[in-house]
Parts: structure tokens; sequence; C-alpha cells
């Protein structure tokens, strides 16, 4: 790659940065304010040559501007897979207003040269560009490889709706386009990232931590006591573990699945009854906590059997 | 002196230290005398309409004695065979007066976790249905932006929240609360849906906000529905979509044989329907082109709803049924998914006794008729529904359904609810003044008379729960009157004129009861009545005093953290090195920090309610019973303490609020609204002037102006798409 190209890219891709930049001020389970979405049939699918010749920093707006139409029109209620979606359009909109932020603070990027940006330069800039682009993809793989293990395995997630579907698909090429150019750029590119395992992984963890209360009762005061108090070590387990997982530590994945307390809790929350709530969201609430509550942690329960091949793979 | 002096008065002077109680609840009575006036109706060979000087004595939890005495003269001699149980005379001028005594007010339609919010400011009458608001951007940053995220930061913020619903229930003499609770056992007042509210052999009531999910029941109205229009139960038609299927879909081979009419509500085949392995291997669905056969919303309805429905017959068909409380057909009458609500419920099956439908506005006067056939009941709340809706129920249409079917030997009966405190009144006493200027405004008090106004948070709830039957021989001892056998839950209010009802439902307020007894124990009273039996000032606190200055803590330099994630947008370096986010604060960490916090606030009090004597709670005794012991060790709060609930409430509130950490100021509440309404002349504002019965010339009531400005309200909101998906989706021709 030469060394004008470099510069134009890094600059543009700031820019692009600058221009989405929101403030991160939000709670963990919500998405900042979104910049406000095209409808979307606005979008349109690149065909090959037209996505050949764009910069990476014009495929990323495409997937990001693509990425909030399909959010904003995916069906809001008791719907897993806009859960997912969330957690990766969250990484995207925070690692893009981070970068924003990384470049006013510098204000030195006009001078990059391009060697700062492979791989293995000590360039603190080069490295947090590469590290939110590698976020980034692997926000996105971690949303539909789960979004896909959804469709297969779960009956009671009901299909996304023809216009999403065929979007989603769409993105996924975009995404698959934007993947080419980087790897283009730097073949050695990783599209995977740990952090956004953990943090996938935690948040997931934490709907069912969030709603777990409400949703697992029993008639029966003290199995109820017992039964919480198995989530809890379960999820206690999890939040500690969860940032070693994935660096090929099986052990750890052994000493989880080895606490009796793990089979208790899959085998719980695995068909979880609807509770009564005379809370004012009333049953509408009550579905939606019940399918955090259960879907959140059959997709833990996935991604920490599978943490291993799942950063392999990716 | 005049009150509004005195109030200004106390207001001036109330800048006293926060009450240091420390002592533990006072003992259990054994027995209680309560010396008063009772209403007629209540004693033998009384005068209805008037009340008569008496007694009522409650031991074990029951009312024992009810007696009617000549005067005060025949007092000795008549509580002679009494010798050394307490009693409480409820005179304040030394015997020349006396208060009414009238059972505890049962009130049947709450959401208590709420009720420390103020009055929604945005909500003008405008909407359609309940979805429509729900769904409503504006609704949520209001609502859920000032309880998030705090609201879900441990089981001790909850606990408050219930706690100070129960106190605020309690100072407008409700005894029976509906509404979600937990860790308020052996604290204050009582729980509709707790079994051991009442000495009783009932399953506990059930008060589930919903029935009807509509995004989910249009299996019912589309797949069942033409099945049941054609006669069959909805017991039938499920078996038969179950087994031989409708359309593309050809049934579930696995369940042939095993479901049929008689079994499809059993626990042994919900327990097959409610296991996704097991419904997938008996539907046979291994592909998505199985799945994509599948009749609309077919998983999603039998996995979750049917266990639901299921599980409601079968209580129903108990012989140890109480009641079913559930919102139905909520908004204005004309909304056509309000019509069709009534309707999906009949096809479930579910018109049965004491089932209660709160709301009920959309409901058509034929479905009226059926609810009093089959015994049902209403839950009216008419400030939430002309707040929200701008109108409420027909109450001539209930007037004749009610007079229709006392004619068979039925009744339609309706009970009073206050709804949440965002868009309802403080209690069921407030409701009364509200429903009793509605009607005189619609004109109506022919039908509703003040009498038939009383009965609605007396009789009617409890029948409507099936709490009014006393029978010693069956173990029933019911609520809402004052009878031998009845529950000991009771209140005290001033006598302002001789007519019981009229005195309760023109005057009874925040300043006028003066007990509450609950079981036979006083739990809040004027304090020279508790001093009557032995319970100091130091036994419990005042309760019109109030903090003032939560609004402005955080501007007079309190150092209070943000609320909890408010900065954890971005993905931490520190998890690339695998090691935990820094700090591994939890929401119980950051909870505990600030009930610490809230232990530690030296706040002002103030009083401007202006009442003749102090309001005390008694101390209560609970917090082992609820494990809140362990909280109070670790942060200094006791949820047992009214000021410490207020504290940790008001900090919460105008601190921790999601509106707050974003930015969102228009949705900020600007205060913290004090649990008595003569302390909160705004919540007092809102109520009075919602309705007004004999408007002066030139002047209009709430109500009214917003019924006038409904279509522009709706349109500058932009509003009407719920309203339409829902009418599209229950087409009464599907």
């Amino acid at each position: 790659m030469g060394l004008r190209a470099s510069q134009n890219l890094f600059l543009a891709i700031a820019l692009g940065f600058a221009l989405l930049a929101r403030a991160p001020l939000h709670a963990e389970n919500s998405l900042p304010p979104a910049p406000a979405a095209p409808a979307l049939v606005a979008i349109k699918r690149l065909d090959p040559s037209e996505a050949a010749r764009l910069s990476i920093r014009e495929l990323l707006e495409h997937s990001a501007v693509f990425s909030e139409a399909i959010y904003a029109a995916m069906p809001e209620e008791k719907n897993p897979r806009r859960r997912l979606f969330g957690i990766y359009l969250k990484v995207m909109r925070t690692e893009m207003a981070a970068l924003a932020t990384t470049a006013d603070w510098n204000g030195k990027l006009r001078r990059i040269k391009a060697i700062e940006l492979v791989p293995g330069s000590s360039t603190w800039f080069a490295r947090r560009t590469l590290q939110a682009l590698s976020r980034i993809a692997s926000a996105y793989n971690f949303a539909a490889s789960l979004g896909i293990y959804l469709n297969v395995k779960s009956i009671i997630v009901e299909k996304d709706p023809p216009e999403i579907a065929s979007s989603l698909q769409n993105l996924d090429v975009a995404m698959g386009n934007l993947r080419t150019a980087l790897n283009r750029v730097w073949p050695r590119f990783r599209f995977v990232n740990h952090a956004v395992f953990v943090r996938g992984i935690k948040a997931l963890a934490g709907d069912v931590d969030a709603h777990y209360a409400f949703v697992i009762r029993r008639a029966d005061a003290n199995e109820e006591a017992r039964l919480h108090a198995s989530i809890r070590n379960v999820l206690a387990q999890i939040e500690r573990l969860a940032p070693s997982l994935p660096r090929g530590n099986l052990a750890l994945w052994q000493e989880l699945k080895g606490n009796p307390d793990y089979a208790t809790v899959k085998r719980a929350l695995r068909n979880v009854e609807l509770p009564d709530s005379s809370d004012i969201d009333g049953a509408d609430g009550a579905l939606e906590k019940v399918l955090a509550v259960q879907i959140g942690f059959e997709l833990v329960d996935h991604l920490l059997a599978n943490a291993e091949t799942w950063m392999v793979q990716q | 002196m005049n009150h509004r002096a005195l109030g200004f008065l106390v207001s001036l002077c109330a800048v006293l230290p926060a009450a240091p109680f420390a002592v533990a609840a006072p003992k259990p009575l054994s027995a209680l005398i309560l010396v008063g006036n009772i209403p007629g109706e209540y004693v033998k060979a009384g005068k209805p309409k008037e009340t008569h000087f008496g007694f009522v004595r409650i031991k074990d939890r029951l009312i024992t004695h009810v007696e009617k005495i000549e005067g005060v003269s025949d007092l000795a001699k008549a509580l002679a065979k009494f010798k050394n149980e307490p009693v409480i005379q409820l005179t304040r001028d030394s015997g020349k007066t006396f208060d009414v005594l009238y059972p505890g007010l049962i009130n049947l339609h709450n959401h208590t976790e709420y009720n420390i919010l103020p009055v929604w400011k945005l909500a003008r009458g405008q909407f359609e249905n309940r979805f429509e608001w729900r769904g409503w951007k504006n609704y949520t940053n209001s609502v859920s932006g000032n309880m998030n995220p705090w609201k879900g930061y441990g089981s001790a913020v909850s606990c408050a929240s219930f706690r100070w619903s129960e106190i605020q229930a309690m100072t407008l003499g409700t005894i029976f609360l509906q509404g979600p609770s937990s860790c308020v056992t052996n604290f204050g007042i009582h729980r509709v849906e707790d079994a051991d509210a009442f000495i009783s052999n009932k399953k506990a009531v059930q008060a589930p906000t919903d029935t009807i999910v509509p995004e989910d029941m249009t299996f019912v109205w589309k797949v069942l529905g033409p099945l049941i229009r054609q006669g069959m139960t909805y017991e039938a038609a499920l078996a038969q979509v179950l087994t031989e299927g409708v359309g593309e879909f050809k049934g579930c081979p696995g369940l042939r044989g095993v479901v049929t009419p008689e079994t499809v509500n059993s626990e042994e085949v919900v327990k097959i329907l409610g296991d996704q392995d097991a419904l997938k291997e008996a539907c046979a669905i291994v592909t998505e082109a199985d799945e994509a056969k599948l009749p609309e919303k077919f998983v999603r309805y039998v996995y979750w709803h049917h266990k639901t429905i299921a599980s409601r017959k079968r209580f129903i068909a108990s012989p140890d049924y109480s009641a079913i409380i559930t919102h139905l057909a909520e908004g204005s009458r004309t909304d056509p998914y309000n019509r069709v609500e009534f309707e999906i419920l009949a096809m479930l099956g579910l018109l049965a006794p004491n089932f209660n439908l709160v709301h009920a506005v959309g409901v058509s006067p034929a479905g009226l008729e059926k609810m009093a056939k089959a015994g049902m009941g209403i839950v009216w709340s008419p400030f939430s529904n002309l707040l929200l809706y701008g109108e409420t129920l027909d109450l001539a249409m209930v007037a004749k359904a009610d007079a229709d079917a006392k004619k068979k030997g039925k009744r339609l009966l309706v009970a009073l609810g206050s709804d949440w405190t965002p868009t309802g009144t403080k209690s069921v006493l407030e409701e009364l003044q509200l429903a009793r200027a509605y009607v005189e405004r619609e004109k109506l008090s022919d039908k509703f008379d003040d009498e038939a106004l009383y009965r609605m948070v007396t009789e009617n709830p409890a029948r409507m729960i099936g709490h009014w039957e006393i029978d010693e021989e069956k173990g029933e001892h019911g609520v809402g009157r004052i009878a031998v056998g009845a529950m000991g839950s009771l209140i005290a209010v001033s006598q302002s004129t001789k007519n019981p009802y009229e005195n309760l439902v023109r005057f009874g307020n925040d300043k006028t009861i003066n007990l509450v007894v609950v079981d036979g124990q006083p739990v809040y009273g004027n304090l020279p009545y508790l001093e009557r039996i032995g319970i100091q000032k130091d036994d419990g606190e005042v309760i019109n005093r109030y903090y003032a200055g939560f609004e402005s803590l955080q501007k007079d330099g309190l150092d209070v953290p943000p609320p909890f994630g408010s900065e954890s947008g971005a993905v931490d370096d520190s998890e690339d090195k695998g090691v935990p986010a820094a700090g591994g604060a939890t929401k119980a960490d950051h909870m505990a920090k600030i009930a610490s916090i809230a232990a530690g606030l030296e706040l002002t009090e103030r009083d401007d309610c202006g009442t003749e004597a102090p309001k005390v709670f008694v101390h209560q005794d609970s917090l082992a019973d609820n494990n809140l012991e362990e909280f109070k060790a670790a942060t200094g709060l006791d949820l047992d303490r009214y000021a410490d609930i207020q504290k940790f409430l008001g900090l919460n509130l105008m601190t921790q609020s999601r509106n707050l950490a974003e930015g969102l100021t228009e949705f900020l509440v600007t205060y913290f609204p004090p649990i008595l309404s003569c302390n909160d002349p705004e919540h007092r504002e809102r109520v009075a002037k919602m309705v007004i019965a004999n408007p002066k010339p030139g002047e209009s009531d709430r109500n009214t102006s917003d019924r006038k400005e409904r279509a522009e309200a709706r349109r500058s909101a932009k509003l009407g798409s719920v309203v339409k998906k829902l009418a599209d989706n229950y087409r009464t021709n599907p």
C-alpha cells in the first residue's frame, strides 16, 4: 500500500468517525442516542465492482448507515435478535466516537505515515485505529453468528420480517466488502477481538442478571431462594471467567461446567414460565423479561461451549 | 387560628433535626376496644344514614363485638366486662364529638413501585388505549427515564418503594392495597394478593396486569376464532388445531391421543406444550419449512400464553378460588381494539365469577350484560381514565346493566381503584372525591349517590375478591364491613356530617383520617389517640413532616456518584488485556453507596398540613422478616422507618435517573412528592381541577379542556399508528 493512500485512508476514517461521533453516555443495556437513521429502503446493495472502488472509510460509513437503518426498522418488542444487533451497533457507535475523539485530541493525524497503520507498529494511533476496526468487525460477527444460531435452534424466537431478513443479507454483503478491503490493506487483520467477546457475553449474562429474580419463581420460597442463589453463583463465575475464556484456556470452561449449579441453572432456564406481572408493563413486559433471561442464558451457554472455536473461526 | 395560618406557622418552625427514633416496635395488643360513632348499617337496629355511638372490640385479628351505647355516661358500664383491655376513645374534644369508624378501605388497582412519581404532566387525555402511551417515547422518558436505572439497583430499592406505597395508602385509610409488592411482610397494611391478609381458606387473589396480550392473541382471534364462532369451546378449538391442524399445518402427530378438549388445560399437557424440545418433537418441527407452515403466533401462543390461560381456568375451577383482577379494555369507549378485547376474553372462556376487569371502558353494553350474568366486576379508576383518555366508564350503561341484572338476582359490581400516582391519585379516598364530582357533573348522582360510592371502596371490592363472607364454620372472615367475625381492620375519620356515607365520601382526606388499625393493631393515627393505649411519640414517626430539599441536593454540593452505568460507554481497554474492568463495582455496590449517603443526609423537615394533632406511623419491626437487617448493618438505613425510606427514595429519584445522566431535562421530575396530599399542592390541584362538578360561569375543568384540545394533541404527538395496527390485527371479520 502506498504512502499517500494510507494517509488518505486514515484521514478519511477520522473524518468519517468525527461525522458519526456521539457522546457515549448511557447505561450498559441501552444504546446511546442514534444518529437519525435513513429509511431502510434508501440503502442499496452495492454491486461488487462498485464496492471494490470504494475506500475503507466509504465502506465503513455505508455499513454504519445501513446498520442504523436496519436497527431502526427491526421490531422492537420481544426480539432477541434486535438485542444482539444492538450489542454490535453499540460497539460500532462507540468505536467511531472514540476514534473521532482520538483524532481531535491529537490533531496530528495528517502527518501520520502509512507504515504506522501496519499491525505491529508502535504508534498508539495506529494501534487504536486497528483495534477499533477489529472491534467493529468482531462485534458484527458476534451478532451475526448468534443470530444464525437462533434461527436454526430456537422456535420461540420469531423470524425476522422478510424486509429485515433481506436487509440483513445485504448488510452481510456490505460487511464482506469491508472485510475484503481490510484484508487487502492488512493481510493479517484480526477479525476477532477479545474485548468484544467479553463484552458481548457479559451483556447477555447481564440480561439474565437483570431479570432472573422476576422471572424465576417457585411456589416454595426456599426452593426459589436456592435457585436464585445458584443463578447468582453461575453469573458471578461467568463474570470472573469470561475475560480469560477465549484464550484457549479450556480448563476454565471445564471449571464452569464442573460447577453443579451450572447444570441446575441451565435446566431451569431452558423453559421458563411466563410469570404474572402486576407491573405497569404487564404481560408484554413479563414476556420481554422472560425472553431476555431464557435466550440470554442459552446464548451465553452456546458462547461458552464454543469460546475457543469462536475465536479461531472468525 | 385557621388551618392555613397554622400550616404556615408550622412550616416556619419545623426546622427540626431528623427524629432520632431507634426504639423497637411497641408490643402487639392482645385486644383493642375502639369507642366512637358507628355507621347505622353496622349496628343492630341502626339507622342506615346515621351514625350511632358505640364500640368495636377486636381480638385475635377479628371483630368480636359491635355494640351501640346510649350515651357516653353508659360507656363504663358497657365496657366493664373487658377489664384492663386497651381502649381508644375516638374523641378530640373530651367527649363532645367522636370520630366515625369505618372498615379499612380496599383499593383494587395500583402499580405500587411507581408511587413516588408525581402526576405525568404530558398526559392530556389524548390517548386511545394503553398500548398507545406505553409505546410513546415521551412516556418512556417521563416514567422509565426517571426510574431507571436505579429501580434495578437491587431489592432494597424496590422494598423502599413498596413500603412508601403502603404508607401512602395507609394515611388515606386504605388497609387492603392491590399491587405488586415484596418485602412488606408485617409492615404496615395488607396486600390484596396476600392470602395471609385474610383469615380464609381461599387461595390468594391473582392480579396480573394483563390477560390479553395483543401482540400474540391474534392466534386466538384469527386461528381459533373461526372455530369458536361456530360454537366450539376454546378447549375444543385449541385441541383440534393442535391435533388436526389448520390450513397448511397438519397438526402435531405427537399430540394425537394426548390432547383433547378435556386434557388441553391439564398440567400434563401444558408441560409438553411448554417445553420447546418436546413441542418441536410432538409437532414435527424440524426444518424452517415446517416452521413456515405453522399458523400465525402458534408457537408463541401455545408455548407461552396457553400455559397462563390454562392455569387461570384451573384456578377458577378450584373449590378455594377467590378472584382475579386484570386490566381489560382500557382506553376510549370507541377504540376498535378496546371493543375487541372483551370478545377475546369471552373466546377464551374467561367470563367467570369474581373475574374483575380493571377499567373496562371499552366493553360494549352487551358485554356489560354478559359481565353481570357471569358475576364479574369492574374496577373503576376515573382519574387515570380522564387523564389518559379524556373519558371514563359509561356509568349510565353500567347502572342499566346492574339494574337489569338485579332483576335476575345478579349484580354488576363496581369498585374504585386509584391506579398509580403518575396517572392516578394517592388513594381510593381521593378517587372517591373525584368520582363524586364526576357523577355530579354528569347528572348521575341519582344512580350513584354517596352510599353507592361508599360501597365502591368497602363492600363491593370485598365481594369482588371473594372476601365478604363471614362464616365461622367455613373459616371465612370477610372484610369491607364492621361486623362480628369480620377482620379487625378499621379506620377512624373525623365526623363532619351526620350521614356516614357523605362523611367519608365528601370529607375523608389525609387530615381527617385519625386512626388506622390493622388486625387489631394500631399502625397509624393521631398521637393523642395512640398515647391512650401507651404508644408514645418515640414509638413512631410523625408522618406529616416531610423532608424538603431533595431537589437542590446536587446544586448544594452533595457529592453523589452518577447513575450506575452512565460512564460505561466505552469498551474498557483493560478487557483486551484479559483482566476485568476497573473497579468491578456492581449495581448492589452502587446502591449501597447511595443508601449510605442517604443515611447520612441531614435535611430540613417541613409540615404544611396543619393537622390539629401529629399523625404518627407506629414503628414496625419487620426487617428480619424481610431480610433487610444486613442492608441496615451495611448502610445505616432502616427501611422500617418512614424517614429513611423517604431519604433513600428521594435521593435516588432526584440524583440517579437516566434522564439526569442523559441530560433529558425536560423529562426530569421537578420534585419528590411528599407522601401526604396536604403537603403536595401540585398534586392536590391536579386532582381537584380534573372534574369540577358545578363550574362557575367561564370556568372549565381540566377534563373538559382536554377533550376540546384532544384532536390537536393527537396530531401534534403524531399518535395513531399503534391504534391502526391493533385495529388491523383485530378486524371484526378476520
